[in-house]
């Protein structure tokens, strides 16, 4: 009987003394959505973050837009961001809790003076997610960004993420690309760039305040993880489009007495590397695409094989012409290879990139580059003969 | 306390690629880096060779332990030092094990928690089912958790399969040539090798005839698992991101996100962890203390079990935090001393030894 007593005391007190007493009610954590880093002097950084507000995030008050944010944004200048984490959180009464963190902002200074330094954080909190994606903000401080809000996300760090999904790049793996290509030696780091942006373009349009979150391209780094220039989204679009990240694109050519545009679905490139016997790298580019012609703005019938083939061949030559700009850009302007044509050569021919790997990014400028574009039209939609006739 | 065959390879399968899923695969990257995976193949041909020395051996005498065996292959002298030699090892996985768990649960999952209380929970449960299963109660676990352990396994294998980028295992080989590839095998080794403990547990088959092919198939398969979730590891992260994590399968299968609301998954790896970690565990803490009262021939070897236990919670205790020393632990205590000894060198020598005898009886 007396036994029979302990074990009952014993197991009903399991009852009570299970569960996980290191647990963090929902109640006590601040949701932090995104983060911002900015450079504030030669050594110090300043650290914000967007933290969703819970009452303002039930169904019954609407998502944003009703004048009333749901966010608010903190920041606090430290050393590193250890200790402008530990500075912000004297201004947060909840403790920050960074597993729903996947957007990462880097103002345009802190991204010149490099990031080497600072990328131990975001690997080494074991709450903080490898998906993340990161941005350069072009010509601001990401505490400016993260302090916009915007009409259709309740978030608005939500925005930058989807317009980013939008426009097929990395995504929220862009951050994990960064990484990778800061610690290979045959391709350079970039990431996607965003800028401040007007909601409506043009002058005395719109409410005074209301600017948008708007992806502007990309942001080239080179070896020491610096800073050095942008391209422009249809750059960024050709750079995705040879390393088969991109999925989609349009894309729209002037002929003639107007213009067509030719949507595409299926995307591939092929990137073979040859090296001749003086050393002499010579890359060759084949890129590929499927796709319908969606607009036709010129005078010829597309229902005809012959003017469709006379399309398709100007889309062939005016996108070579296109993408042979963009490699040329980057070889000659910023020198660092942020195509990862040197891993190429690291994964085909491995025993020649012994010898390459060096110095990569002058014999990178230095190399031929030959674009071939082959693109195939497979239904011209639901245009017949164009309506201006 | 009989176990069946089938046991002995769920026994076999959990100890192996729960011990090895989470600590191995960072440092096999780190020196073979995209041929990891090589290592792990080649560490499979190793782990199967030691199981087999080890199961042939206790074939030998399949009436006796270990610890009586070496006896009466060696002699009484040599025999007691080949006792010692294991015994030690043994009383010191223990306490790493004990404390590795404690060090990395803490880390994962419950930061503000007391190291005591992490060991003393794992211990009481590692009492329990020694105590009052023995190696049949092991056996019994481990062919559950086993279970698990494929079920969560397949899951997360699936959920990663999005994720895979074929060409960030390339190139193949050339990058880092052979002694690198071999150097992540000599540490993947020291753990395969650690199934030598099958020694102590041919005995307790109910057929011991079975012992050599269900332990093979244990290992061999737990090997090949542990293949593809290196292969996994470093198609997801690239071998440039997941040399600079230190437990790059967490990050790995965290990084799945199907749909956007398949999240987290890396809690299935925890688990996968935890369980195995309850097995290696208990089978230490059965060897040590059945193998002491053997060779103390105490009667009831129930009783040594509370001296393991003592020893093992204090030595869990005073032990240097597991996540930082783990790797010196092993290239300083395991490479040169247990892998050349206790796995590769004593079981031989039992093995020649032992079949001479055997002949010209």
């Amino acid at each position: 009987m007396n036994r029979r007593l302990i074990c009952f005391v014993i197991y009903s007190s399991l009852l009570f003394t299970s569960g996980c007493w290191d647990r963090v009610e929902i109640n006590n954590r601040a949701i932090w959505i995104a983060t911002g880093l900015d450079a504030i002097e030669k050594e110090g950084i300043q650290l914000s973050g967007q933290i969703i507000i819970p009452s303002s995030m039930n169904p019954q008050n609407g998502g944003g837009g009703n004048g009333e944010k749901n966010f608010f944004l903190i920041s606090a200048i430290g050393e590193n961001v250890t200790d402008a984490t530990q500075n912000i959180q004297m201004k947060l009464s909840r403790k920050a809790f960074y597993g729903q963190r996947r957007v990462l902002l880097i103002g345009e200074k802190f991204a010149k003076l490099g990031l080497k330094n600072q990328l131990d954080f975001t690997i080494k909190d074991p709450n903080a997610s490898l998906r993340t994606d990161a941005f350069v903000v072009k010509k601001g401080t990401a505490i400016d960004m993260l302090n916009l809000s915007y009409p259709l996300e309740n978030i608005p760090a939500d925005a930058p993420l989807k317009e980013h999904f939008q426009a097929g790049g990395t995504n929220d793996t862009s951050y994990l690309h960064f990484l990778k290509a800061a610690n290979s030696k045959g391709i350079r780091p970039n990431l996607p760039a965003i800028e401040i942006g007007n909601f409506q373009d043009g002058e005395g349009v719109g409410k005074k305040g209301e600017k948008s979150y708007q992806l502007t391209g990309t942001a080239v780094f080179d070896q020491d993880l610096k800073l050095c220039g942008y391209l422009n989204m249809d750059e960024y679009r050709d750079q995705l489009w040879i390393m088969e990240i991109l999925k989609k694109r349009s894309l729209t050519i002037l002929i003639e007495d107007g213009n067509v545009s030719l949507d595409l679905d299926k995307m591939g490139s092929k990137v073979i590397p040859e090296i001749s016997r003086n050393k002499k790298i010579k890359f060759t580019i084949a890129l590929t695409g499927e796709g319908a012609v969606i607009e036709n703005n010129t005078n010829l019938d597309l229902t005809q094989p012959k003017n469709l083939e006379f399309i398709q061949n100007e889309f062939n030559k005016q996108y070579k012409k296109q993408v042979v700009h963009t490699i040329t850009k980057v070889q000659t302007e910023y020198g660092t290879d942020i195509f990862g044509f040197g891993e190429v050569i690291h994964k085909q021919i491995p025993h020649q990139w012994r010898d390459l790997m060096n110095d990569w990014d002058k014999k990178f400028s230095d190399a031929d580059v030959t674009v071939k574009v082959n693109l195939t039209i497979r239904r011209v939609g639901l245009s017949g003969p164009t309506l201006r006739k | 306390m009989k176990i069946s065959g089938v046991q002995i390879f769920w026994i076999m399968f959990t100890f192996v690629s729960g011990n090895m899923l989470i600590t191995t695969i960072g440092p096999a990257i780190r020196d073979a880096k995209q041929d990891a995976w090589i290592s792990y193949l080649i560490a499979i041909i190793f782990g199967v060779l030691i199981v087999f020395v080890a199961t042939k051996v206790s074939l030998l005498y399949p009436n006796q332990t270990l610890i009586e065996y070496s006896k009466t292959i060696l002699g009484k002298w040599i025999g007691n030092i080949v006792v010692i030699t294991y015994l030690f090892q043994w009383y010191s996985v223990i306490g790493y094990n004990l404390r590795q768990f404690a060090d990395f649960t803490i880390t994962m999952l419950l930061p503000t928690t007391p190291l005591w209380a992490l060991i003393l929970t794992m211990l009481l449960l590692v009492i329990y089912v020694t105590a009052g299963g023995g190696i049949e109660g092991i056996g019994r676990c481990s062919e559950v958790f086993g279970i698990i352990l494929v079920f969560s396994g397949v899951i997360t294998f699936i959920l990663a399969v999005p994720n895979l980028d074929f060409s960030k295992i390339l190139p193949l080989y050339s990058d880092s040539g052979l002694r690198p590839i071999l150097k992540g095998t000599l540490y993947l080794d020291s753990y395969f090798g650690e199934s030598v403990m099958m020694m102590m547990f041919v005995s307790f088959m109910a057929q011991p005839k079975q012992g050599p092919s269900r332990a093979i198939w244990g290992v061999a398969l737990s090997g090949l698992a542990l293949c593809a979730s290196s292969m996994v590891v470093l198609m997801t992260l690239s071998p440039e991101v997941a040399d600079k994590l230190k437990y790059p399968v967490i990050d790995a299968i965290g990084f799945i996100s199907v749909m956007g609301f398949i999240q987290n998954v890396d809690l299935l790896v925890l688990l996968i962890w935890m369980l195995s970690s309850f097995i290696i565990n208990s089978l230490y803490f059965f060897m040590a203390s059945y193998g002491t009262a053997q060779w103390l021939k105490i009667k009831e070897w129930r009783k040594t079990i509370w001296f393991v236990a003592a020893f093992s919670f204090v030595y869990a205790l005073i032990f240097p935090n597991v996540t930082i020393t783990e790797v010196e632990y092993i290239n300083k205590y395991w490479i040169p001393f247990v892998l050349p000894v206790n796995i590769i060198g004593i079981p031989l020598l039992l093995w020649i030894v032992g079949s001479i005898r055997k002949k010209k009886q």
